[in-house]
């Protein structure tokens, strides 16, 4: 009974394979093997070219961004590649950041740009700024720019360093905070 | 008749003992608020080619083309202002050292204000009063006694020169 079958069973499976092959070949969808480390999570959604705003609960726009690739897990943490930020300030040049890399932890809305990191900005009396770090918190709840991972900062008349930095977007304070150095561009002769 | 030497003029020297190298201020930490002064605090230290700055806290004012105003406070705090050796007709300069509760200096104009038991010494001569004027470009010194104090000056006798063939 089994060997009558077999072929019949065959004459089935056939064009039903066919068909699939067919599928994911018109479809254009090359599904792409989703790199997840030995034990992690996968993501739940994975983004590429990705752009979008956050605003807040007033519906004020509180920064948009860009990623190449984003991917989003259920604990409501992320990924991103290719980070770019813009952080809206009321009177003055947005802030400008960009990363290779950055994250959100899990259950968090502040995200961690991982370096290095590039800052384009200004300081508060209008100069045109741009800082280094390796690693910038940009954390939308408290409008706050903060780093502990050391800050080289330079400008058209002054520049230097210091261990860390907090630079309030709404209160537009900068904070450069441990072992500040700044060097002032002397008068000229 | 001793030839003293010829002087060089006021504004020249003046010129030539402007600080003017970049300046550098180191502290513990920095905050400045939009349309507000830098405020460092913490150990602060302001340094030029030939002026040095330190106290608790400095208000710093950008008065543009590199020019500042620095205001600091401390307990107290000082002023170096270091000396020049003889060059050509021009007879060496001692150093200059202030200290106060209050040193305010303006680049633009060279003048240091010193103030709250304020002391200033120039070489091994000694000034001391409420409020001392130190002008940093042309070396010289003013002071006021304040309310009713009253301004000491000690001026070591310049006995360590060489006295002059014929002079007493």
């Amino acid at each position: 009974m089994f060997a009558r079958i077999k072929p019949w069973l065959i004459w089935l499976m056939l064009p039903l394979m066919a068909g699939v092959w067919l599928l994911f070949q018109s479809r254009g969808m090359q599904p792409e093997p989703v790199p997840v480390a030995d034990g992690a999570a996968a993501p739940r959604y994975s983004l590429r070219g990705v752009k979008w705003t956050r605003v807040d609960a007033t519906g004020q726009r509180e920064f948009t961004a860009e990623a190449d690739s984003a991917d989003y897990y259920d604990d409501e943490s992320a990924r991103y590649e290719q980070l770019r930020m813009n952080v809206p300030r009321a009177g003055q040049a947005p802030w400008r950041l960009s990363s290779p890399k950055g994250s959100a932890p899990a259950h968090e809305k502040r995200i961690s740009m991982e370096g290095p990191v590039e800052v384009v900005g200004s300081w508060p009396d209008g100069e045109a700024l741009t800082m280094t770090t390796p690693q910038l918190w940009v954390d939308p709840a408290r409008h706050l720019l903060s780093t502990e991972a050391g800050v080289q900062f330079d400008s058209a008349s002054r520049s230097g360093q210091a261990k860390g930095l907090k630079a309030d977007w709404e209160q537009q304070t900068v904070q450069l905070l441990g072992n500040v150095r700044m060097q002032y561009v002397p008068r000229k002769p | 008749q001793d030839a003293s030497p010829t002087r060089e003029s006021r504004p020249r020297a003046a010129e030539r003992l402007r600080p003017v190298g970049p300046v550098t201020v180191t502290a513990t930490s920095v905050d400045w608020a939009k349309n507000g002064m830098m405020i460092y605090t913490g150990d602060v230290k302001l340094s030029s080619d030939t002026l040095n700055l330190d106290g608790d806290r400095l208000e710093l004012e950008q008065l543009g083309d590199g020019e500042y105003r620095a205001r600091i406070i401390g307990k107290p705090a000082h002023l170096l202002h270091s000396g020049t050796p003889a060059s050509g007709e021009t007879p060496a300069d001692p150093p200059v050292t202030a200290r106060g509760r209050t040193l305010v200096f303006d680049s633009k104009n060279g003048i240091a204000d010193i103030s709250g038991d304020a002391r200033v010494t120039r070489g091994e001569d000694e000034i001391t009063g409420e409020t001392i004027h130190y002008n940093v470009n042309e070396r010289r010194i003013q002071a006021a006694g304040g309310s009713g104090g009253q301004v000491r000056i000690v001026i070591q006798p310049n006995n360590r020169a060489a006295p002059a063939a014929g002079t007493p």
